[in-house]
């Protein structure tokens, strides 16, 4: 098995934590399972989605998912750059992470904002994918102007009756969770208003979850209908009508994970690999490989900076999460075209030995790396705007 | 939906009325319900679609000279009809009867002109077996079927169109002499095996072919080389006017969508940042059709003598590389531009994305057309092209 180096000093201890993981995932994880995307293995068959439900508590009971969490709630209380180092090596090695709006959006933000109760109720099952979360953000009318969201939980005694429809939650299919951004008071526009709610998806009446099916042919996302849905206060997080910043905090730590650009690089290996059996390679052919790794080398380098930021002062620059957005996803889709060019008409039954995934799928999955967590359009607002002080 | 293309008018009225009718037919027959339902695997949807085209527009004989029962179109019809089955993801048997008609007229043998004649009037879906990853486009690069005493033998990985054939032309070689072995399905028992072979364009299914055995009929060619290099380059000209036709759709589609669809208060189209992409598929996709309709003209005039392989060659290479990157970009972009409602299998632009992937790589990838093109221009610099650069695959 190729492993991914980092060209970082790494302490002593990180080396040895990273050789470990390596020796624990030679030994529990076969190739078969490796997925083609590090976040989407909802979309897999029943079948595939409940192995790696299972193998990802038991990564969490072992110790590798959330090695940053505090002891108290089954974390080993190290830096966001350990965990990144981490999960560098799951993305390298295909393993597929389910619940990643749990641990990567939600548990940060519950870590930060959520009451005690509320921290003891879910961040074990998180971990341990007793309980799947989704992310009820996007409506039918409002995607990258999000603000413009129009679902109510209007307060009623100890609860919140949420009425309105979210779309395209990944994940919803398999959740039984769903934080969900709904506007709280009714009186309000745009950002002001806005609240967290955590929904009871299995368990509270008046939700409605449609599955729709994406180009991929699989299901990927739900569309959900609430028609006065009851949800307990308990389940706001953080402060009434100020969801917005809290969310906005949600969205940063979906952008800044790091296991993009160290599952590019494991694409890339692996199509280098892949056009190395086929055939002489030719200058044009290097070049092209070679300049994907130099992208794929640069975003994991603006990422370490990135991590190491936070590890050290617990922030990172404001527009370092849209930076890392675009270089991502422009390097997903241009390595799957690069791919496709490559393989030529193989690309759709190539596999790599035993593996469970092939270019083609990753290929369907691209054009999503353009849209999801805010386009790069709204992207490069965000860093015209906010960073540069450009008008609007 | 705006009317798009800079050099849309038609040069012929015979070329404009073929538009004209194929439009007609596909907007009342070819709905994006049934690319749905063909993409979901009923194959019976495309049975009433294919009918009409064959008995209404006999599609079938449009290449085939007149003296030999067809209509004697030439190759820019050949392109007008691809434009047009593209643009609405129509499936079709246009390039294996475009290619196998062309093959068959200009192999100069009466035999093989009989031959066409029967294919026209019985209505026999045809195919050439020309491996679909091939970008050189010569038969002395590419593994033709051997024929010796024990009979043929002979494997083609990816062929286009052969599935549903019932007349397959196989280039062949039979000691020093080449030609054509013509296998009739109807009759041929053992010895030909055709498979499904995993592809990306539910529109053009491809298959696996093995010959083995005593089988099919031997025919020489007279010119063999020029017979078949002529035919694949009609058939990338074809491709490529068909990712125009998936192209222009994606490009109508986006335009449309994007003048609707409100974000932040306004229309999405009305953000440079969106509206220039478009622009920019738009721009792309204008010279990558000029150029396919270039290289159209240029083979039917190398088709009535007027113009040499050697310069059609490059032109229909230009055009399929042109044409490739211009589908890529406008399905790509028009995903985009629908975002999360782009993705979904009941949007049917996901079928010119999967089209493009196909497509693109039949008969070579834009890069092996690209290196192609760079060789011609070497050797007409006085160079020698295999030892200047050195060729892929
Ligand atoms: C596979 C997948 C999974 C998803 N999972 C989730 C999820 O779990 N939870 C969730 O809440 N949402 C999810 N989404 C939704 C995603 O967040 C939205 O698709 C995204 O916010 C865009 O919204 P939209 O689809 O409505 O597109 P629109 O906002 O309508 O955008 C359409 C096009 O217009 C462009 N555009 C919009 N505004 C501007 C502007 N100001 N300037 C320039 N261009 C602009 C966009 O870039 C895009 O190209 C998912 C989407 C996909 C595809």
């Amino acid at each position: 098995m190729r492993s991914l180096t980092t060209g970082l000093a790494l302490t002593a201890q990180q080396a040895e934590m990273l050789d470990e993981l390596n020796r624990y995932l030679d030994e529990h994880f076969p190739p078969e399972h490796e997925g083609p995307s590090g976040s989407t293995p909802e979309w897999d068959s029943d079948e595939e989605y409940e192995w790696n439900r299972r193998f990802n508590a038991r990564l969490a009971r072992d110790g590798w998912l959330t090695v940053h969490w505090p002891e108290e709630y089954g974390g080993r209380g190290l830096t966001p750059m350990d965990n990144m180092l981490v999960r560098e090596q799951l993305s390298y090695r295909r393993v597929p992470i389910c619940n990643a709006n749990g641990l990567d959006m939600l548990a940060p933000i519950l870590l930060q904002l959520g009451t005690k109760e509320q921290k003891d109720a879910h961040l074990r099952k998180i971990a341990l994918m007793e309980e799947h979360w989704c992310q009820g953000f996007s409506e039918p009318e409002a995607g990258s102007d999000l603000t413009s969201l129009r679902t109510t939980a209007i307060r009623d005694g100890d609860h919140y009756v949420v009425n309105g429809s979210k779309i395209w939650t990944g994940h919803a299919m398999r959740a039984e969770w769903m934080i969900l951004l709904a506007r709280t008071d009714p009186e309000s526009r745009g950002s002001r208003g806005l609240s967290l709610l955590m929904v009871d998806l299995r368990n509270t009446p008046g939700v409605e979850i449609h599955p729709i099916r994406s180009m991929t042919g699989a299901v990927t996302f739900c569309q959900e209908f609430f028609t006065d849905a009851r949800v307990p206060v308990e389940n706001l997080v953080g402060p009434e009508h100020e969801g917005w910043r809290a969310s906005q905090r949600l969205l940063e730590h979906e952008r800044v994970r790091a296991a993009n650009s160290a599952l590019y690089r494991r694409d890339v290996d692996d199509l280098v690999e892949a056009v190395v059996a086929r055939d002489v390679v030719d200058r044009a052919t290097q070049a092209a490989l070679g300049h994907m790794i130099e992208r794929v080398e640069c975003a994991r380098a603006l990422t370490y900076d990135i991590a190491t930021e936070l590890s050290e002062t617990g922030r990172f620059a404001p527009h370092a999460p849209s930076v890392t957005k675009i270089l991502n996803s422009r390097l997903g889709g241009d390595l799957t075209r690069l791919a496709v060019d490559l393989l030529g008409l193989d690309v759709c039954s190539y596999r790599a030995d035993d593996a469970n995934w092939d270019f083609y799928q990753e290929f369907l999955f691209s054009p999503v790396s353009r849209l999801g967590g805010g386009s790069t359009e709204i992207h490069h607002d965000i860093i015209g705007t906010r960073y540069l002080g450009l008008e609007r | 939906m705006p009317h798009i293309a800079l050099g849309g008018e038609d040069r012929t009225d015979e070329q404009r009325d073929l538009r004209m009718e194929l439009r007609r037919l596909l907007t009342r027959l070819w709905s994006d319900d049934h690319a749905r339902e063909l993409a979901d695997g009923d194959r019976t949807t495309g049975a009433k679609l294919a009918a009409v085209l064959e008995h209404d527009i006999a599609l079938g004989a449009l290449l085939v000279p007149e003296e030999l029962g067809g209509h004697g179109g030439g190759c820019v019809e050949a392109a007008v009809a691809a434009e047009e089955l593209g643009a609405a993801s129509a499936p079709s048997r246009l390039l294996g009867d475009a290619m196998s008609a062309h093959l068959l007229a200009t192999s100069g043998d009466a035999e093989l002109h009989r031959r066409l004649r029967r294919v026209v009037e019985d209505g026999v879906p045809a195919a050439v077996v020309w491996p679909a990853q091939d970008a050189t486009w010569d038969l002395h690069q590419i593994h033709p079927v051997e024929i010796t005493g024990a009979g043929a033998s002979g494997r083609f990985r990816y062929v286009a169109e052969a599935l549903d054939a019932a007349l397959l032309l196989v280039p062949a070689r039979r000691g020093a002499e080449f030609g054509l072995l013509l296998l009739d399905l109807s009759r041929e028992g053992s010895g030909v095996e055709l498979h499904p072979a995993k592809g990306a364009d539910v529109l053009r299914p491809l298959g696996g072919l093995t010959v083995a055995g005593p089988t099919g009929e031997w025919v020489g060619l007279a010119e063999p080389q020029r017979v078949f290099t002529e035919t694949v380059a009609l058939g990338a000209i074809v491709l490529a006017a068909e990712m125009i036709g998936a192209a222009r759709s994606c490009i109508e589609r986006m335009a449309t969508y994007a003048g609707q669809r409100e974000q932040f208060g306004r229309t999405i189209g009305s953000f440079q940042a969106l509206r220039h992409q478009i622009v920019d598929a738009l721009v792309a996709w204008e010279a990558a059709r000029a150029m396919t309709y270039r290289a159209a003209a240029g083979f039917a005039a190398m088709t009535r003598g007027t113009a040499r392989i050697d310069d059609v060659e490059p032109m229909a290479r230009m055009a399929k590389a042109a044409a490739s990157d211009a589908l890529g970009e406008a399905s790509e972009t028009c995903i985009h531009v629908y975002g999360a409602i782009g993705f979904t299998w009941e949007n049917p632009v996901h079928l010119a994305f999967k089209r493009w992937a196909a497509s693109a790589q039949i008969f070579g990838s834009p890069t092996e057309q690209r290196v192609r093109v760079c060789q011609h221009a070497i050797i007409n610099a006085g160079g020698r092209a295999g030892g200047a650069l050195r060729v892929a695959g």
